[in-house]
């Protein structure tokens, strides 16, 4: 019957079909449109498909061509072949048009007057996933499509519209249009064919559309791998050469999110319909990297033949840079097949020069729309930059250099690894990037540090030599004050044999162990979070615990032990966390899960799988000895009732050896750190009782008693010192720490922002607190009861960090920075509850204030992080440049004159090293011919001889005396220096923190009469001593001086001396030449010292000046000076030895035998497991809960048992 | 518990704590550093407080005097109140000759006079005593053609030194001694308040004091003809002993003034004993050496009721006079004290100028700085030379309640109550004056007078003229 139908010509192109053939030649044959050919054109199929076509659609026409010469090449046969027709239907022999489609797309033509239509293109196998509905190119070239991976049709993109690209697959072509424009490009095998005609299309004034309402399945063949690209193609593609041919399109964004092979779905699943043999047996990641390289290089065809001079000198130059930057990203990120599809793209282009310029010829003569108006339809900006950048934020930087997210496979189970492989990678690509940014702002923020030594300020102090460090530790004296065998803290030995292992590089070791704090506090935070099962969570909070101006005010303060307490804070927050079983630290029941656990129960690989394991052995791992539960290695989870055995370091004695190790070793660097353990134990276990729950009082007395226990752990592994530092009131200020003047004290407002230093002074700090306390307004169980906690933790350490700053806390004095430590601990996991509370428990909230505060919170919480991240900028946290090494450089070469002694006097808080309370913000300290050394952070246990220097001082201020230069010359101290500034103050170049020591004693050394001030500015003064003795000297016997008059009369006992025996500052020996005489060496204990002498002969010293030793010289000659040393300090030094190693086996590895002493002990006395604070019962919030699959195999039986398996 | 319970605790609790704790700490947030500054004198930081018994040794300064034959010739008096020997060694150092050491030995509760300089001949002197020891309290009387004037010696060094009056009118000479008994060298700047205005002389910024030295400058040279001019001297670095030394007027209607100044300003300065003599004049000076006007309230205390107190405004950086003849509120002839309150913790620092009337025995005029503050204990010394002893001791009560005194001279046998004084009740502000009576012999042995509360002293060798023209305050024992 005649129509008035336009004739239309479907052009169906094939070569070595699957079954899927049959359905194809189906959907033609069930066309409602009344003049529609079809005309199959074979490119070389091995087997020839007339008989398939034959019996499905008799009517159609069978060309072979005899040869695969690719999708357009072979499709231009139609305009010899056919004439009369409207219309060309270009088709792919895998696609499927609904029984309308045809009349739907030549109506859309007619009515738009458009010269390509293109169907919306869905998924074969479920007709409701979107596969394409029309694409959108950006100058470049780059193909985004506009629906995503997996979408599900709706109706949402049912609109006509205009588009720049109809992808292939099927698509109506005005026929007079595809003869004036010559058709497809034949250059183009693949890939790319689509592009340049409708592109050409434009160029010739047609409109290219989409009619959505037209639908057609696609099988996509190629992009998912199962159609292989013959040799010809492959030949100088950048891949091996195991394809066939075809063209489909790629589902994806842009080209370029073509996957390469090591992003592809390593499993896609064939369409049901298809059967597994139909797939040919090429790897999808290798078709994946050849069909990105096919586009890549065929994109840029296009753009370089359809463009004018000038957009083309416009655009060229841009495409290079990116394709450059691209090509330089792919290589450093190890993503080659990238890099060479850039590389192949333009060489493959460049070879084909002529050709091009010939066809810019033909382009322009059909050009009837120039380059801007075709550019108006074009996206602005680089599509694949655009990409990059997203995903590098959204997922990111791995996620943004393999330019993936797609599936190179089809059908709703691949899209559905895609998309589950999305989440993971948004996860993934969060942290990523925020770790990167973290770490990006602490390295440059701390980047003049990093290869420059740190100025001599606070404790941080020039590093002894490792061997040095090892023979103070071992010699049994110790040079601080003027001398003690009082023992030293282990520290000395510790950092000792850390030096050696650096092969003697102490300051690359002083870097590692000052510098590495903040990260090893920022880690420990992400471990304390980690049993939250929020990755979020856990970010945020170490994030939040990054950005507190903490740390900074320490480094910038030179405060080491404020440092290794906010490194340590999370630890010992952690144990105690554990110990106090509450969960999620403690016994997690199926209703206790956190959401990360149940989100984890996918067991796919999904976000929360490793989370589910994190959380499970985490609080498995913590149950403690009540509970005895094991986790084997491959993450399965036992009972004792099952013939498992615990593992013991889960168990309260195993936490507070653990604890203990960790406060020794805090304490043996920072001394006040064991006074941190018991605070934070104090506030952690005030949280439980104050935020109350069933056996809270229970979990109060284990945090109490792992702290205690971890206490008297550490008091045994810092034997002896520990021993002689609680030997009396006396000589706990090392432990209790220097009071500093309440005058100058930190305001409540600077302790509550963190805010100790010159970093973090700003109102924007007060944010994280009001971040913090979201957790307390929104949460519920045990979310809420843990943000209750850590409030009262941070409450208990700001009130004593406040109390210490004003001295009300008696003997008791650490610094409040110290202090500070657990509450930031405590903002963070406050921060970080609040994360987990807005994804579990705000969806169970009608929509309201809570949502509101939520968002104030997490704006406050960005904005928080501003003060630091500009006090970065700084490049050394505001560390002063110089510090007093320079300024007393000059006293080390008088040492000429004799060895001799500085005093320093100060505020503790800018006090060199570490000293002994004179007054509130007034310490001091002695060192050695100038600066010391950072030793001199732990001055020992009392300042035994050198203690009659502070009682001199102090009578000088309270006007006792006018002649303190003769109080101090027999203990060799020639310079006295009173440091008022963090740093000497040097105008122009730097302006350190001050803390001013007491106002008196300047005035006070002023009215000495036998001081002399010689440097009265810059932040210090130095104050000289002329009558000071030499640390080693002689009376030479018949030489004795004549009485010589002092302010306060005659006298003779100091003066004559002469210096002799030079040695370093902390040396243990000295020899030289001494004329006969009285020798005097200034140090004590006078009875430790002996002298050899020629011969031999071994003298035992005499008491001089009250604590020196002096020895009598008969006959001049060579003589030796020693300290002698005792067995007992050998003895106590392998002891202590052979405690730390003990202790270290016991902690390292998993000692299954102390796991089974541990079972049989409890076995042995009858331990039937005791419930443990059981955690109120939670329904599992959120859509996660049902999951299939879901975390089943954790659950606890009525002894509190967990048992089952955790899915790994 | 429930959420909801919790939620409520722990807000609540948290906010309270927030809060309670930033109103508990809000009045020692930003507090400055304590200091000496404006607000009162501390006892422990005047220059005239006796060192401690126990200390191991201590240290006075006596400058403003001169060598023999000069105007000022010094003689100290070093009273030992303790039970112990204290030996020690003055040091003389002057403008024409190498330090001169004399060794001392002062016995227990016993005053020993020593004439430093008795070969320095000319120019000016200072003097150092260090003694092993402490307790012991030095007195510095300088005499001359134009009689003779007593101060205290200063038993610190110090920063800043503070001067109410002086005078450069013709005819009187104004004499600056800047001592630097320190090893460290001293830059002191000098500056001047004058009815003009504030005056700094470039000459007397930056002077150079070395250690163990004294410059001694004529201010005469530079500021010219300024009958109240008030001084202030400020070591830019290390610390010195200021005092000054004026000679005023001519033989028979002069006399010298050796004044140690004030280390720093204090709100309250007594005058314990003042009277208004016919003929003769009695006129206080109030420098304001801050940045604040200051309000003083004077405060009159008589010895039979109290008169009505008088406020005077001083401008910062100014000197206000008071001149008590002129006040109807004062009975004439009538001993009466006088106390000055500075207001808003601004300190001031006040001396007092008395003239003799007419034909009255040399010296005819003195100066004298105030007491600041109050103490429990003084040590009075006993015989001025020449040959002059203490007439009288003057005493106000500071405390605004009632004190008692007790009187005791030192003698070997340790503190002797004197004899028919017993105790005195002293109602606030108003002076006490002890006088040689009856069975009380003043002025030839040394004192001490203990108070029940506060109370400022002074003593006064009132025979050479009238009350206040040669008095010098009592050294406060801690």
């Amino acid at each position: 019957m005649e129509t008035l139908a336009p004739p239309v010509v479907a052009v169906i192109v094939t070569c070595d079909p699957g079954p899927w053939f049959a359905e194809t030649l189906r959907a033609f044959a069930a066309q409602e449109y009344p003049e529609l050919s079809v005309l199959v054109l074979d490119a070389g199929s091995a087997e020839d498909p007339t008989a398939v076509v034959a019996a499905e659609l008799p009517g159609a026409f069978v060309r072979l061509l005899g040869v695969n010469r690719g999708f357009g090449a072979s499709a231009n046969e139609a305009l010899t072949m056919v004439e009369g027709a409207s219309y060309f239907l270009f088709c792919h022999d895998d696609v499927a048009p609904a029984p309308d489609a045809v009349h739907l797309l030549v109506e859309e033509s007619y009515r738009s007057n458009a010269g390509v239509v293109a169907p919306k293109l869905v998924s074969w196998d479920d007709p409701e996933r979107l596969l394409h509905v029309g694409m959108a190119v950006d100058k470049g070239g780059a193909v985004v499509d506009r629906v995503e991976p997996g979408e599900v049709d709706h109706g949402q993109h049912d609109a006509v519209r205009d588009v720049f690209l109809a992808p292939g697959g099927c698509t109506l072509v005005r026929a007079d249009l595809f003869a004036e424009l010559g058709g497809f490009d034949p250059d183009i095998f693949a890939m790319g064919e689509d592009l340049d005609l409708c592109w050409r299309a434009q160029i010739a004034g047609a409109r290219v559309l989409v009619a959505p309402q037209a639908r057609v399945r696609h099988l996509e063949v190629l992009a998912s791998g199962r159609r292989p690209l013959p040799d010809s193609v492959l030949v100088d593609l950048p891949v091996g050469h195991d394809c066939g041919s075809t063209h489909d399109r790629p589902t994806g964004l842009v080209e370029a999110d073509v996957a390469p092979a090591d992003h592809v779905d390593p499993d896609p699943v064939p369409a049901d319909s298809v059967p597994a043999d139909a797939a040919v047996a090429v790897p999808a990641g290798s078709s994946a990297v050849i069909l990105q390289s096919l586009q890549r290089r065929h994109e840029l065809h296009v753009v370089l033949k359809s463009y004018g001079r000038f957009h083309l000198s416009r655009v060229l130059p841009q495409l290079i840079a990116l394709a450059s930057a691209e090509y330089g990203i792919a290589r450093a990120s190890g993503h080659g097949d990238r890099a060479a599809a850039v590389a192949h793209a333009w060489r493959w282009n460049f070879v084909r020069r002529r050709a091009i310029r010939s066809e810019r010829v033909e382009v322009r003569a059909h050009r009837l729309l120039d380059d801007a108006e075709v550019r108006r339809l074009q996206l602005h900006g680089s599509a694949r930059l655009n990409a990059y950048l997203r995903r590098a934020v959204n997922q990111g930087l791995k996620a943004a250099h393999l330019g993936a997210e797609s599936d190179v496979g089809e059908g709703e189970a691949a899209r559905d690894s895609a998309h589950r492989r999305r989440i993971r990678a948004d996860a993934v690509s969060l942290r990523v990037v925020a770790w990167a940014v973290a770490v990006v702002v602490l390295v440059f923020g701390t980047r003049q540090l990093l290869g420059s030594g740190f100025p001599y300020v606070g404790q941080l102090l020039p590093m002894p030599s490792a061997g040095t460090l090892l023979h103070r530790f071992l010699s049994g004296w110790q040079p601080t004050g003027v001398g003690t065998t009082d023992p030293t803290s282990p520290a000395t030995g510790i950092l000792g044999v850390a030096g050696m292992v650096l092969f003697g590089g102490v300051g690359l070791l002083q870097k590692i162990v000052v510098l590495g704090c903040v990260p090893a506090g920022a880690l420990g935070m992400a471990r304390l979070v980690r049993p939250v099962g929020s990755r979020h969570a856990r970010l945020v909070s170490t994030l939040v615990y990054l950005a507190l101006p903490l740390p900074y005010d320490a480094l910038a303060t030179g405060r080491w032990d404020a440092l290794l307490a906010y490194a340590a804070s999370p630890w010992v927050v952690g144990f105690l966390a554990r110990a106090s079983r509450f969960a999620p630290f403690g016994p997690l029941g199926a209703d206790d899960a956190p959401p990360g656990a149940a989100l984890s129960a996918n067991g796919d690989g999904a976000t929360g799988e490793r989370a589910t394991t994190d959380v499970t052995t985490a609080a498995l791992r913590d149950v403690g000895p009540d509970l005895p539960v094991s986790v084997t290695a491959d993450g399965a989870v036992a009972s004792g009732h099952d013939g498992r055995r615990p593992r013991w370091r889960t168990t309260l004695a195993g936490q507070m050896l653990g604890l203990g190790v960790l406060e020794a070793l805090l304490t043996s660097v920072a001394p006040s750190g064991a006074l941190l353990v018991l605070v934070t134990a104090t506030g952690l276990a005030l949280g439980s009782i104050v935020t109350g729950g069933r056996g809270a009082r229970r979990s109060a007395v284990r945090i109490l008693a792992t702290a205690l226990g971890a206490t008297a752990v550490a008091v045994v592994l810092l034997m002896p010192w520990s021993a002689a530092l609680l030997a009396g009131p006396d000589r706990w200020q090392a432990l209790t720490g220097l009071a500093t003047g309440a005058s100058s004290a930190p305001g409540w407002g600077a302790i509550l922002r963190f805010s100790l230093g010159p970093i973090g002074d700003s109102p924007l700090s007060w944010a994280f607190l009001a971040s913090a306390g979201l957790p307390l307004v929104i949460g519920s169980r045990w979310r809420l009861a843990w943000a209750g906690r850590a409030w009262v933790m941070a409450l208990v350490a700001w009130v004593m960090a406040w109390a210490a700053g004003h001295d009300w806390l008696g003997p008791v004095t650490p610094s409040p920075q110290v202090l500070l430590a657990p509450a930031a601990v405590a903002v963070a996991l406050g921060v970080g509850l609040g994360v987990v509370s807005f994804e579990s428990d705000l969806p169970g909230y009608r929509f309201g204030w809570r949502q509101v505060a939520t968002v104030m919170a997490a704006v406050a919480a960005a904005i928080a992080v501003l003060p630091v991240l500009f006090a970065s900028s700084n490049g050394r946290w505001d560390l002063p440049l110089s510090g007093y090494g320079e300024a007393t450089s000059w006293m080390s070469t008088h040492s000429r004159a004799g060895d001799f002694r500085v005093l320093w006097l100060g505020d503790p808080r800018v006090l060199p090293g570490g000293g002994w309370q004179l007054a509130p913000g007034l310490a001091y300290s002695i060192s050695e011919n100038g600066l010391g050394d950072a030793t001199e952070m732990w001055p020992g246990s009392s300042p035994g001889a050198a203690a009659a220097i502070g009682a001199g001082v102090g009578r000088a201020r309270r006007g006792s005396t006018v002649d303190l230069g003769r109080i101090l010359a027999p203990y060799g101290i020639r310079y006295v220096v009173v440091v008022d500034n963090l740093a000497p103050s040097i105008p122009g170049f730097q302006s350190p923190l001050g803390f001013g020591p007491p106002a008196d004693l300047d005035a006070a050394l002023l009215a000495q009469l036998d001081l002399r001030q010689i440097i009265g500015q810059g932040g210090f003064e130095v104050f000289v001593d002329d009558a000071a003795l030499p640390e080693r000297a002689v009376l030479v016997r018949g030489q004795e001086p004549t009485p010589t008059v002092s302010p306060v009369g005659t006298d003779s006992a100091l003066t004559g001396w002469r210096p002799i025996l030079g040695a370093p500052p902390g040396a243990t020996k000295a020899t030289g030449r001494v004329p006969a005489g009285t020798v005097l060496v200034a140090v004590a204990p006078s009875r430790s010292w002996e002298m050899v002498e020629r011969g031999g002969r071994v003298q035992r010293s005499e008491r001089i000046f009250g604590y020196a030793a002096s020895f009598d010289v008969a006959h001049p000659g060579t003589v030796t000076v020693r300290f002698r040393g005792s067995w007992v300090h050998g003895l106590e030094v392998a002891v202590e030895v052979v405690l730390w190693v003990a202790v270290g086996c016991l902690l390292v590895g998993r000692r299954r035998s102390l796991s089974r002493v541990w079972s049989r002990v409890r076995r042995r006395h009858g331990g039937r497991p005791r419930p443990a604070a059981a955690p109120e019962p939670e329904p599992v919030p959120g859509p996660t809960a049902g999951d299939a699959g879901a975390v089943s195999g954790t659950a606890t039986d009525d002894a509190g048992v967990v048992t089952g398996a955790v899915p790994t | 518990m429930t959420d909801a319970v919790r939620r409520a605790v722990l807000v609540v609790g948290v906010l309270a704590v927030l809060v309670g704790i930033a109103v508990a700490g809000g009045g020692n947030d930003g507090g400055a550093v304590g200091g000496p500054g404006a607000g009162g004198l501390s006892s422990s930081g005047s220059p005239t407080r006796v060192p401690t018994a126990g200390a191991e040794t201590s240290a006075w300064f006596c400058a403003g005097a001169t060598g023999a034959g000069g105007d000022a010739q010094p003689v100290m008096l070093l009273t030992n109140p303790t039970r112990w020997t204290v030996t020690g060694m003055v040091t003389t150092v002057s403008s024409v000759g190498a330090p001169t050491p004399t060794p001392v030995t002062v016995p227990a509760r016993t005053e020993i006079a020593v004439a430093p300089a008795p070969g320095i001949t000319g120019g000016s002197v200072a003097s150092t005593v260090v003694l092993r020891g402490g307790g012991v309290g030095v007195t510095e009387v300088v005499s001359g053609p134009l009689g003779f004037s007593a101060a205290p010696c200063a038993s610190t060094t110090a920063s800043h030194w503070y001067f109410a009056d002086a005078s450069t009118v013709q005819g009187d000479t104004l004499s600056l001694s800047l001592f630097n008994p320190t090893g460290t060298v001293a830059v002191v700047d000098v500056s001047f308040v004058s009815s003009t205005g504030l005056v700094a002389p470039p000459a007397y910024q930056g002077i150079d004091v070395p250690g163990d030295s004294m410059v001694v400058e004529n201010v005469g040279d530079h500021v010219q003809n300024d009958p109240d001019l008030a001084t202030a001297v400020t070591a830019l670095s290390g610390q010195v002993v200021a005092a000054e030394l004026e000679s005023a007027g001519p033989a028979g209607s002069g006399g010298p003034s050796d004044v140690l100044g004030a280390t720093t300003p204090s709100t309250t300065w007594s005058f314990a004993q003042n009277t208004d003599v016919a003929t003769g004049g009695t006129v206080f000076h109030v420098f304001n050496p801050s940045t604040a006007t200051a309000r003083v309230t004077v405060k009159i205390g008589l010895q039979q009721g109290a008169a009505e107190p008088l406020v005077m405004r001083v401008p910062a950086g100014s000197v206000s006079t008071l001149d008590t003849r002129q006040l109807t509120r004062i009975p004439g002839d009538t001993p009466f004290a006088v106390t000055f309150v500075a207001g808003g913790g601004v300190g001031i620092v006040v001396d007092r100028h008395v003239s003799s009337p007419a034909g009255a025995p040399a010296p005819e005029t003195g100066d004298v700085a105030g007491v600041a503050g109050g103490a429990v204990r003084w040590l009075l010394p006993s015989e001025y030379p020449p040959s002059t002893g203490v007439s009288a001791f003057a005493v106000v009560d500071l405390n605004p309640a009632p004190v008692t005194v007790r009187l005791s001279v030192l003698s070997q046998a340790g503190l002797v109550p004197v004899p028919g004084f017993g105790s005195r009740r002293i109602r606030p502000g108003a002076p006490l004056i002890i006088g040689a009576g009856p069975g009380l012999a003043l002025g030839t042995v040394p004192s001490e007078l203990v108070a029940s509360g506060p109370v400022a002293v002074e003593a006064d060798a009132m025979p050479v003229g009238s009350p206040g023209v040669v008095v010098s305050p009592a050294l406060a024992l801690p």
